[in-house]
């Protein structure tokens, strides 16, 4: 997994709520044996016509608007487990999402991808969105360590949860399976004690 | 204070707590499919690891599958693609592959 | 479908899959779960998950069952009230007297779609019918084993002073057949009632959007709609069961003739029970299309797709645009009400026939 400390950039605004796991990234796209190339059927069926060509009208399609933070309304990720969604948003290059809500499957999977979640209230969101619309290309700033996000423009902070834990692997770029690997003695205890 | 049917079922498999609250929880069978499973098999092979229990493990394929002469290969390849992938890497990883019925290494190898 | 009928599942175990729909495996007491692909590399790696412990809910039914309701009626019944987000961050228990009076079938239906009000999963406590669903199957414990293995089963229960986060009680009287009339499984409602209006508050622009993705108004009765294709299957509803049903009811009727009946069965197994008790040939000859088994018209990822603007009333878990091919219209139903919508053309209430 990719480290993730610091990040400063600017955002892509998507303010939709109930944004559900279908729609990140539609099941006939899931045929995909790798974790890559994903990216280009994010939002597939918001960004293209079924004759594929863009729908010009969806932000991901206005150059205007870029970066590796995506700013999206609540209860964002909601619907299937498919890991395919973090994957996606990934691959096109989004490292943070800023939302007001997760979902929690998406939550954990966008964690284990090294993939950002970043709750806020809703009157942080609303400002964050409303400082993108005078400028799209104000800059937010995230700190990992400090667990703050930044607005440049108006000096705006906010702070953020996140479990100690999963901090340490998103700053040192460990994952799940390299501490589980690490506590294979007691694994192995555990399944001796249950014959 | 007495325990839910939850509780008495999860603490039974709790193998170890992680500073912060999060628990390992130990998993008595794995099922696995072939849509949610090809980047995790990647991923074993890119550590140079084993499946650490196969005996535990059960796989099948069942996404994909037309529902219609299940005797002939899948005619969309990405559907097969994705099929003769899951056969490919429960034979490499030694993990039992449960056909729906359909003779599914017959019709692959 | 095939961990069960494998006597693989069994009470008190930890069970998880790369599926959401793993909750299934609830019935049997069992914690089951989905998970993603980095978790399913975990448990390949290393047979365990780091998780965060989710909250504790129960649900308890109680009373009798109406004739003609059966427990995915229930389970859409619990979803209607307490919506497709309420029970994030909870693992289910569901109990009370109508829960306990399903056979294994319907209770599987019931932990099933526990994830469609966003529950990490559901339960049921194990009993005798458990006990005897397991008993003999290919890898279930034999002879002493087994005895032993019951002993401990018996265990698995909630005690009468254990503590619930959250708990909800319901009638099984007030259940009746029950149907979806939007884009998510917490838009549901009994057949009689009326499609609800939402205004004012957030939701009102998504509950329109759905509305319209649907081709349906507030203040609408679903009884009676003209319905392009039956989908009887899924992880949901797919067991000898529901088949059995479905074959008794449809027997020496016919499919009418605008609609495009379909039956898959969930694994290769149900395929030949159902053979060697004659149901293909009951519904192939009311004009059913019996199928092999798989996940078929449930997702749109295979073959079985509904075309774009088409309703079909289907026995699977989730009515998301979409879902079962771009612009196709889902409502979810019981196998009854979807082999009596097929028969009639048209949204029927079961229980007339009954």
């Amino acid at each position: 997994m990719e480290k993730i400390e610091l990040l400063k950039s600017s955002c892509i605004p998507l303010p939709i709520e109930d944004v559900d796991t279908d729609q990140i990234i539609p099941a006939r796209f899931l045929k995909a044996t790798t974790k890559e190339g994903f990216g280009q059927n994010l939002f597939r069926d918001w960004r293209y016509h079924s004759n594929d060509t863009p729908k010009e009208d969806f932000i991901l399609n206005n150059s205007i608007y870029s970066g590796s933070i995506l700013v999206a309304g609540k209860n964002f990720g909601c619907g299937s487990s498919r890991e395919h969604a973090a994957w996606s948003l990934y691959d096109f290059g989004i490292r943070v999402v800023i939302s007001s809500f997760f979902a929690d499957i998406f939550q954990g999977n966008a964690l284990n991808n090294g993939l950002l979640p970043i709750t806020v209230d809703d009157a942080f969101l609303d400002h964050l969105f409303q400082e993108i619309e005078k400028d799209p290309r104000v800059q937010v700033e995230v700190s990992v360590p400090d667990q703050t996000v930044r607005i440049s423009s108006t000096g705006q902070v906010r702070s953020f949860d996140l479990d100690p834990y999963k901090k340490l692997c998103l700053i040192n770029g460990y994952d799940d399976i390299d501490y589980l690997l690490s506590i294979k003695e007691k694994i192995e205890q555990f399944e001796f004690s249950k014959i | 204070m007495g325990k839910t049917l939850f509780e008495k079922v999860w603490d039974a498999h709790v193998v170890d707590r992680v500073d912060g609250g999060m628990e390992v929880l130990y998993i008595d069978k794995h099922l696995i499919h072939e849509v949610t499973s090809p980047q995790a098999f990647q991923g074993l092979r890119d550590r140079q690891i084993a499946v650490a229990r196969p005996q535990k493990t059960l796989a099948t394929a069942d996404h994909n599958v037309p529902t219609k002469d299940q005797h002939l290969p899948i005619k969309e390849a990405l559907s097969r693609l994705q099929v003769e992938k899951l056969v490919e890497n429960c034979d490499e990883f030694g993990v039992t592959l449960y056909g729906l019925g359909a003779p599914i290494r017959a019709s692959y190898t | 479908m095939i961990g069960p009928e494998l006597g693989v599942t069994q009470p008190g175990m930890t069970i998880v899959c790369g599926d959401s729909h793993t909750s299934t495996h609830g019935a049997f007491g069992t914690i089951a779960f989905g998970i993603g692909t980095s978790q399913v590399e975990q448990v390949l790696a290393t047979q365990c998950l780091l998780l965060s412990r989710p909250k504790k809910m129960r649900i308890n039914v109680d009373g009798e069952l109406q004739k003609g309701v059966l427990s995915k009626d229930i389970i859409l019944y619990i979803i209607s009230q307490l919506t497709a987000a309420g029970g994030t961050g909870y693992f289910i228990e569901y109990a009370g007297s109508a829960i306990r009076n399903l056979s294994m079938e319907g209770r599987m239906t019931i932990c099933n779609m526990s994830i469609e009000m966003g529950a990490r999963g559901g339960m049921i406590a194990p009993d005798q019918i458990t006990f005897d669903y397991v008993e003999g199957r290919e890898f279930a414990p034999k002879g002493t084993d087994f005895d032993q293995a019951k002993a401990y089963w018996s265990t698995l229960y909630s005690d009468n002073d254990a503590v619930f986060d959250k708990e909800y009680h319901y009638r099984a009287e007030e259940i009746e057949p029950m149907l979806t009339y939007g884009t998510n499984p917490g838009m549901g409602i009994r057949i009689n009632d009326a499609i609800p209006t939402v205004s004012g508050d957030q939701g009102e622009a998504s509950f329109k959007k759905a509305l319209n993705y649907m081709g349906l108004s507030s203040g609408d009765k679903l009884l009676g709609h003209p319905i392009d294709y039956v989908f009887i299957g899924s992880c949901t509803n797919s067991r000898i069961e529901d088949l059995r049903l479905v074959a008794e009811f449809v027997k020496g009727k016919k499919v009418a003739e605008n609609v495009n009946a379909m039956v898959v069965p969930g694994s290769q197994q149900v395929r030949n029970q159902a053979r060697s008790e004659g149901l293909d040939q009951i519904l192939t000859e009311a004009g059913f299309d019996f199928r092999e088994a798989g996940c078929s018209a449930c997702l749109g990822m295979n073959e079985d797709k509904v075309p774009s603007g088409q309703y079909c009333v289907s026995t699977s878990n989730r009515n998301f645009e979409g879902r079962q091919g771009p612009g196709a219209r889902t409502i979810l139903a019981s196998p009854l009400m979807a082999a009596a919508t097929a028969i009639e053309g048209k949204i029927v209430d079961i229980r007339k026939y009954l």
